[in-house]
């Protein structure tokens, strides 16, 4: 066998190898000036906005995120902050769409929204940390009855330096498929992820 | 021979297969509880309670004490009379419409549902349901199953049941209850 072929039938082997490095090469080399491929965003992972008041509608819950404020005095009427805290109170007018009731928060793995640095799916809240009431009447911990929509107030004590009137808050609304459950009854959640994502001006009515 | 009939007897086991599998009794059906169907105004009697219904209605606003209820929906009000018969009994009541449930209303405080009934006592009071203002356009509305239970988990309980016509009731703008009181 002539040298020359020899070599050829080496490149041919080894020529899947020399493309993938040599398009890697060139990304790389392409990639420096636009500051590397780390500060591409990918267009799948791009959160839609949401408009204030607009409702999101998921396929456990409709939610729009209508208000969100700062008070020392907790809107359920019997609370008040401790020193250090303050309280963040979210408004959302919101409404189950299937056909068994809901709990408007839901639960750890599927929080129907989340706020940076208060509300995050996967870490559970302390219980004491938050509370429900149904706007219109004060009714603690409500349960949102199919087909009738409501207002919820929701109410977070945070630190009183964690947030300031006039910040922008970006809260994250939720959505996630149901599957049948095996394991219990009912519905689980598969891929609880933040659908929309609702930027809120917070004002200070303390 | 032998190999003629193996086709067919494979083809056969699987159909078999599937035939069990699609008949066999889901949770819902293995579970289900006993049920006992009345109507209004006739005393009713189940494994644990006993019960009558004496009136139902909707209304736009429900004012309980000095409880006043508001709803974007509507309120199913209905009357009735519930005692326990063998066990002390914790009442819980739900209504189905289609293939949705609506439990009995926790927000005023004096309704009868959630109430704790001893073995051998009754009470009277009202149940409250807030259901969807376009409730009466929703499939189901002509038959919604009224259901009385002695506690949180329906399973293998005995429940009863009134069915419900609720494009037939009448609709009222405000109607007034009075809490649950103790029968003598």
């Amino acid at each position: 066998m002539p040298a020359n072929a020899g070599v050829r039938s080496r490149v041919r082997a080894w020529l899947p190898v020399i493309v993938v490095v040599g398009v890697a090469a060139i990304a790389g080399v392409v990639a420096i000036p636009l500051g590397g491929w780390d500060t591409v965003q990918l267009q799948s992972a791009v959160i839609p906005e949401q408009p204030v008041g607009e409702p999101y509608v998921g396929h456990r819950l409709s939610t729009s995120i209508d208000d969100a404020y700062l008070t020392d005095a907790s809107p359920d009427g019997h609370s008040e902050a401790d020193p250090g805290q303050t309280f963040l109170v979210v408004e959302a007018t919101m409404e189950a769409v299937r056909t068994e009731p809901e709990f408007p928060l839901g639960d750890t793995d599927f929080y129907a929204f989340t706020i940076p640095g208060v509300l995050e799916l996967g870490t559970p809240i302390p219980i004491l940390d938050y509370s429900t009431v149904l706007k219109r009447d004060g009714t603690f911990g409500p349960s949102l009855i199919p087909g009738v929509p409501d207002t919820v107030v929701f109410v977070f004590t945070v630190p009183v330096t964690a947030f300031a009137g006039g910040d922008v808050v970006h809260i994250g609304v939720t959505d996630a498929s149901p599957e049948k459950a095996n394991l219990f009854s009912g519905t689980r959640w598969v891929k609880p992820h933040v659908a929309v994502e609702v930027s809120i001006t917070v004002r200070d009515e303390r | 021979m032998k190999q003629a009939l193996a086709i067919p007897a494979a083809v056969g086991l699987i159909v078999l297969a599937f035939a069990a599998a699609s008949t066999t009794p889901q949770d819902a059906q293995i579970e289900a509880p006993f049920v006992t169907f009345g109507t209004v105004g006739h005393q009713i009697f189940s494994e644990h309670l006993t019960a009558e219904v004496h009136s139902v209605t909707l209304a736009h606003v429900v004012e309980l004490d000095d409880w006043v209820g508001t709803t974007s929906g509507i309120w199913l009000v209905v009357d009735a009379s519930v005692g326990a018969t063998t066990d002390s009994a914790y009442l819980q009541a739900g209504v189905t419409v289609g293939d949705t449930r609506y439990p009995a209303s926790s927000r005023p405080d004096h309704s009868i549902n959630g109430r704790a009934v001893d073995t051998g006592f009754s009470i009277t009071g009202s149940f409250l349901f807030e259901l969807p203002s376009d409730i009466l356009d929703r499939p189901g509305a002509t038959s919604a199953a009224f259901q009385i239970r002695s506690g949180l988990d329906p399973r293998l309980d005995s429940v009863i049941e009134l069915r419900l016509d609720l494009t037939t009731l009448e609709l009222r703008d405000r109607v007034t209850v009075d809490p649950s009181r103790d029968d003598q």
